[in-house]
């Protein structure tokens, strides 16, 4: 009997499960599932083509239009110096993009390697790991990413090392223990047998079967991950001016309190992105979650 | 008991000892010579040798930390080096404020949240069940500190009802404190009445189809008293789980919002101590801060055990 055809007589490995629709379809069968991937597709191609959409240059200070209302020539209004609110919140959407994807995809890289080296080794190793891990966690986001700033100081790549930081260790976790049972299922112990080195089960074996799960937790952490950004960077730790970044934006209106659209604007587009990633994330994990698939 | 509690307590000291040792660490190693900031650029090398032999700058790092923890667990967590105040002192006045604002925004949260859920779950499948779902959903999407802002250009700016900023303690003015702290504790504790609002009817829809609530009913209780008396109790144990384990974010949102609201409280202490690169200052807000969350995480800990006697003390 060749390897493979044990490995799907004896547990058949769960990512090749067929089903009926495909992921996406399932996705956006669901009215928040189409809203939130809407959304979420919407930012990226506008962070993408920002250049070619934005009317005005978003850091082209224009004195003879400080802090003007939405009009004509400026759709959303101006801001403190004169700078056109709609293209900075279309730039904006480059900065959101980078460090949500950075930050969460860096944390998911790095916490899958220990939760994966982890779970597979267990013993000594595994302890140490996770008590590291649960000590990091009993920390609030925010509460962490301002100690990590406060060691290493404010900026773009900093604020993107602190959130690395505050989300590795949730991914370590989920992937800990699925390793932990992945790592006991007979393909697992055939691919073994079969004189796989440990990096390949890991590689081969277990990572492909939980992936899903796993990018289904990025989906739903990319909210938190885009309010932490903006919350750093209103405070002014975070992206730092004269780049546009939504949450900045917000606190330059705080001295206009009569010119309302500086500060609403990158408010509202960064609820609609977060409302998105909520929506994406809980339709994909309802999406591929076994048992809600069970009982349909 | 005692033992499961001493062991928290053990268990809190180690993790204070290695948070401590983090920050110390980090903080020293950060870039630049400590005598620079304190003296200026334009100070001789001598004045820098003087410093640094009266602060004991060039002694080994695990030295210095020892020594500095020695002072700091006797109230002494040096001076800025900015303003030259005493950092015990400015934690002791500016703490308060911080604390308070986190405790009303939890106040706020729990206020709201655990009735609307109550409410919800017993207005279920109806248009109130569903108008209270949405709301929630929404309110925990809304970025708390874009929540202040919003509160102060309509609540304050457009229609004076309340102050815009500042900040009192309670307990010296209570009616001017509280004046104040509504709209901060609102923007900090918006996002987790939703949350506590979900899990609230979530819980109590779990409860209300339980033996026990119909076995009420049956008896001829009136519905308050099964919802509040019997129903209530049993599903409040996820609510305390979920209020334990944000209680900390409040404390970070605390920090976040006291910006919007020009409070003057740890928040501000950190951001000023992060920008001016003074390192005292941000040893001790941080040490303070890690301190609380520790804090809190034990309370509640403790707290779950006292609700849920189900739970056993290993």
């Amino acid at each position: 009997m060749s390897l493979t055809s044990l490995q799907s007589a004896a547990d058949p490995a769960p990512h090749k499960r067929p089903r009926r629709k495909g992921l996406l379809g399932m996705v956006i069968a669901s009215r928040r599932g189409a809203f939130g991937a809407v959304v979420i597709t919407a930012i990226a191609l506008i962070a993408i083509f920002a250049p070619c959409l934005a009317p005005y240059d978003p850091t082209r200070i224009d004195y003879l239009a400080i802090a003007k209302a939405p009009s004509a020539a400026h759709l959303l209004g101006t801001d403190e110096v004169g700078r056109d609110i709609l293209s900075r919140l279309i730039f904006g959407a480059r900065v959101s993009v980078v460090v949500v994807v950075s930050s969460i995809g860096g944390a998911m890289i790095l916490g899958s390697a220990i939760g994966l080296i982890a779970g597979y080794s267990r013993g000594l190793l595994d302890d140490l790991a996770m008590r590291i891990v649960d000590s990091i966690l009993a920390f609030p986001t925010l509460v962490l990413a301002l100690l990590v700033i406060a060691l290493i100081g404010p900026g773009l790549t900093n604020a993107i090392i602190a959130m690395i930081v505050v989300y590795t260790p949730s991914f370590a976790r989920l992937v800990r223990g699925e390793t932990l049972t992945l790592r006991n299922r007979d393909y697992v112990s055939a691919a073994m047998m079969g004189g796989a080195r440990p990096a390949q089960i890991l590689i081969r074996e277990i990572l492909p079967n939980l992936a899903g799960n796993t990018l289904v937790f990025a989906s739903l952490l990319a909210s938190t991950a885009l309010i932490t950004e903006s919350a750093l960077s209103f405070i002014g730790l975070g992206v730092q001016p004269p780049v546009p970044s939504w949450g900045y934006m917000i606190s330059a209106g705080m001295q206009y309190w009569s010119a309302w659209w500086i500060s609403f604007y990158p408010g509202l587009a960064i609820f609609i992105a977060v409302l998105g990633f909520n929506f994406l994330g809980d339709a994909l994990r309802d999406a591929l979650d076994p048992t809600l698939e069970a009982g349909r | 008991m005692v033992f499961y509690i001493l062991r928290r307590v053990v268990s809190v000291i180690a993790l204070m000892l290695v948070m401590s040792a983090v920050i110390f660490a980090t903080t020293t190693w950060l870039p630049g010579d400590p005598a620079v900031s304190i003296l200026g650029i334009e100070s001789s090398e001598q004045q820098r040798a003087e410093v640094r032999e009266l602060y004991g700058l060039d002694d080994p790092i695990p030295l210095q930390y020892v020594r500095w923890l020695g002072r700091a667990l006797e109230g002494d967590l040096g001076r800025s080096i900015r303003t030259r105040e005493d950092v015990g002192q400015m934690l002791a006045s500016r703490a308060p404020i911080t604390l308070q604002l986190t405790f009303f925004a939890l106040l706020v949260a729990v206020a709201i949240g655990i009735p609307a859920g109550i409410f919800a779950a017993r207005m279920r499948g109806r248009l109130t069940d569903d108008v209270i779902s949405t709301l929630a959903l929404i309110a925990s999407a809304i970025p708390f500190f874009w929540l202040g802002v919003l509160l102060i250009m309509i609540v304050a700016v457009r229609l004076h009802w309340l102050p815009a900023s500042g900040y009192a303690l309670f307990f010296e003015h209570p009616l001017e404190s509280l004046k104040l702290m509504i709209l901060p504790a609102i923007a900090v504790g918006g996002s987790m009445a939703a949350l506590i609002t979900r899990q609230t009817r979530s819980a109590m829809l779990q409860v209300l189809n339980e033996d026990f609530v119909r076995t009420g009913r049956a008896k001829g209780l009136r519905e308050d008293q099964v919802v509040l008396r019997h129903a209530l109790p049993n599903a409040m144990i996820p609510v305390i789980t979920v209020v334990g384990l944000q209680a900390g974010a409040l404390l970070g949102g605390a920090i976040v919002t006291e910006k919007v609201f020009a409070i003057a409280g740890i928040g501000s202490m950190v951001i000023d101590g992060i920008f001016n690169r003074d390192f005292p200052v941000i040893q001790g807000a941080m040490l303070f801060i890690v301190l609380c969350v520790a804090l809190i995480n034990l309370a509640v800990d403790l707290l779950y055990t006292v609700v849920d006697p189900r739970i056993s003390y290993r």
